[in-house]
């Protein structure tokens, strides 16, 4: 079976700025596979695209064996779609939003009200089917837009930050459902900056900056790859930040620069551990995440977190 | 850009009348008291100093039909700025159909249809004003009702495409401060074009509500001749001529 999605050499030019600049990716059936980067990495334009919302400058998506720039009303019936910015439709109450959106993609009425009740239900909005929008909470409105996106039963899901602006609560419970949705098949394709995000739910990520491609693969093997299990961070005294830097790079280690802090990758090396805490120094131990992926891959930290 | 398809076009369609039908009643007084107003003031108390004309018909009587061909202009105008306005920019409802198989093609052709019923229903509300007040001569003004559709069709892209191009809100009044009210009073609805100076008379034909005002007096007084036919054709093709801008320009708004 060919892959549900094939990005080849996929280019986004605005007047002055290149906002994807030629990336190929594959997605396969039934995998949930993430594009992670800070803002401003191209994640959103790369995810407009290949929902057939905007138009590539140049190369070409493949949905489900259909040309994204060529038949974008096929590739658009056949996909859910929950985009980074809340646009509920706030003149109709919670279920008509669903039924409205329905006729969109033209379905039949009795089913699309089988579909939009389980769907509420599946969200835990089933006892709001009638308030007005504005009433629900962020975390509310958030599932209601995923709840709409699977309104036309849709091959794959796309999500665009579907977790941005949700307190830690409203994001699990967000995260809780798409475990859920990816456990019955469904292929799942999110962009976010939240490291977290990425690791909890994918299988597959693509880590993009500056509108490239800088690494792919699972999210435990580029940690592995790149950061090791453990982090040491170790906060040197002011002023000697350069010389402890220097040291450690010429024990061979592999360091990096983060703010006031040195990030040390080294699996467990409890000698060091004592050696730098007799040392004075602050030091604290953790594991390694796919930020510290990104650091060493650009030397830079995610400019926005939550 | 491509045909719309009708089908796909109804859904936008009916999405309006929903939203329309759970918030109507805000807007119900308005509809019937300011035709009452318009017509009360201007048909009797000024056509009580303009006496008779064009055929010894009565100031009142000549100057309804073109108020409800303004009245149609207005409302299509009014929910093409300021309505469509808000769901493009504020409430990102255009962003949020775009996203399913919904393509600006079938967008633009459901506002404008939508646009279309919001002429028809302020111009049935000034005819049963008119009816009341007896400024209703021929069985011909039910044709006020298509009329009235085919004249929110015109105006409903025009204001559509201001708001394609609107950088805020704001800037939409200018639909109505050089567009709509200069052409309110010029289209031979208070006088007679012919009333014009002659250099004008040209310029003035070519505006969208004369045609329409000058169809609505026909079918309102039960006149018809061909003049009529060919104001008709004229909105059927400037309907089609705005359809096609608006579309062209939302595309370029929406579609990046």
């Amino acid at each position: 079976m060919n892959p549900i999605v094939q990005v080849n050499d996929l280019v986004k030019q605005y007047k002055t700025l290149t906002a994807v600049n030629g990336i190929s990716f594959d997605v396969q059936h039934g995998e949930c596979f993430g594009i992670l980067g800070p803002n401003g990495a191209g994640k959103s334009s790369t995810i407009r695209i290949l929902t057939a919302i905007s138009p590539a400058s140049s190369g070409k998506v493949v949905v489900d064996d259909l040309d994204v720039g060529r038949q974008p009303r096929a590739v658009k019936a056949i996909l859910g779609v929950v985009p980074q910015e809340e646009n509920l439709d706030t003149d109709l109450p919670v279920l008509q939003n669903l039924l409205v959106y329905s006729r969109y993609f033209r379905m039949q009425q009795d089913i699309a009200l089988a579909n939009a009740r389980e769907a509420l239900d599946f969200f835990q909005l089933g006892d709001r089917i009638n308030d007005k929008v504005e009433t629900l909470s962020g975390g509310m409105k958030r599932r209601l837009i995923i709840a709409r996106a699977l309104i036309n039963r849709p091959k794959i899901i796309v999500l665009d930050e579907p977790t941005t602006g949700l307190d830690p609560l409203g994001r699990h419970r967000v995260w809780e459902r798409l475990l859920e949705l990816r456990r019955q098949g469904i292929t799942t394709i999110l962009s976010t900056h939240n490291m977290e995000e990425a690791t909890a739910l994918c299988q597959r990520i693509i880590i993009m900056d500056g509108g490239k491609i800088i690494a792919r693969g699972r999210p435990t093997d580029l940690i592995q790859q790149f950061a090791g299990r453990e982090v040491v961070e170790v906060r040197p005294p002011f002023g000697r930040l350069d010389q402890i830097h220097a040291d450690l790079l010429n024990r061979g280690l592999r360091v990096q620069v983060a703010g006031t802090a040195l990030l040390v990758y080294s699996n467990k090396d409890q000698a060091l551990e004592h050696e730098l805490t007799s040392d004075g120094m602050q030091v604290l131990y953790r594991t390694a995440n796919l930020e510290d992926v990104f650091l060493r891959l650009t030397g830079r930290g995610f400019s926005e977190e939550d | 850009m491509e045909a719309p398809n009708a089908f796909y076009a109804t859904a936008i369609w009916r999405r309006h009348r929903d939203a329309f039908l759970r918030n109507w009643t805000t807007e119900a007084g308005g509809v019937f008291l300011e035709p009452l107003i318009v017509l009360g003031a201007i048909g009797f108390g000024l056509g009580q100093f303009v006496g008779t004309f064009e055929g010894d018909v009565d100031y009142a009587t000549f100057v309804t039909p073109g108020i409800i061909a303004g009245y149609a202009m207005f409302h299509a105008l009014f929910e093409g700025a300021y309505g469509a306005y808000l769901r493009m920019s504020m409430h990102r409802v255009f962003d949020s159909i775009l996203a399913t198989p919904m393509q600006v093609e079938d967008l633009v052709l459901g506002e404008m249809l939508w646009g279309a019923s919001r002429a028809v229903m302020t111009a049935i509300a000034v005819l049963i004003v008119a009816t009341g007040f007896g400024l209703v001569e021929s069985p011909l003004a039910l044709l006020v009702v298509p009329s009235a559709f085919l004249v929110g069709l015109v105006f409903y892209p025009i204001a559509l495409s201001a708001t394609a191009l609107a950088p805020s809100i704001n800037s939409l009044n200018n639909v109505f401060t050089l567009l709509a009210v200069p052409m309110y009073f010029l289209s031979g609805i208070f006088f007679p074009v012919s009333g014009l100076p002659d250099w004008i008379e040209p310029i003035v034909w070519i505006l969208p509500l004369t045609p329409a005002a000058h169809l609505m007096r026909g079918l309102v007084l039960g006149h018809l001749d061909l003049s009529h036919l060919a104001a008709t054709l004229a909105l059927v093709a400037m309907a089609i001529f705005f359809g096609i801008l608006a579309t062209f320009l939302m595309r370029r708004r929406l579609v990046t």
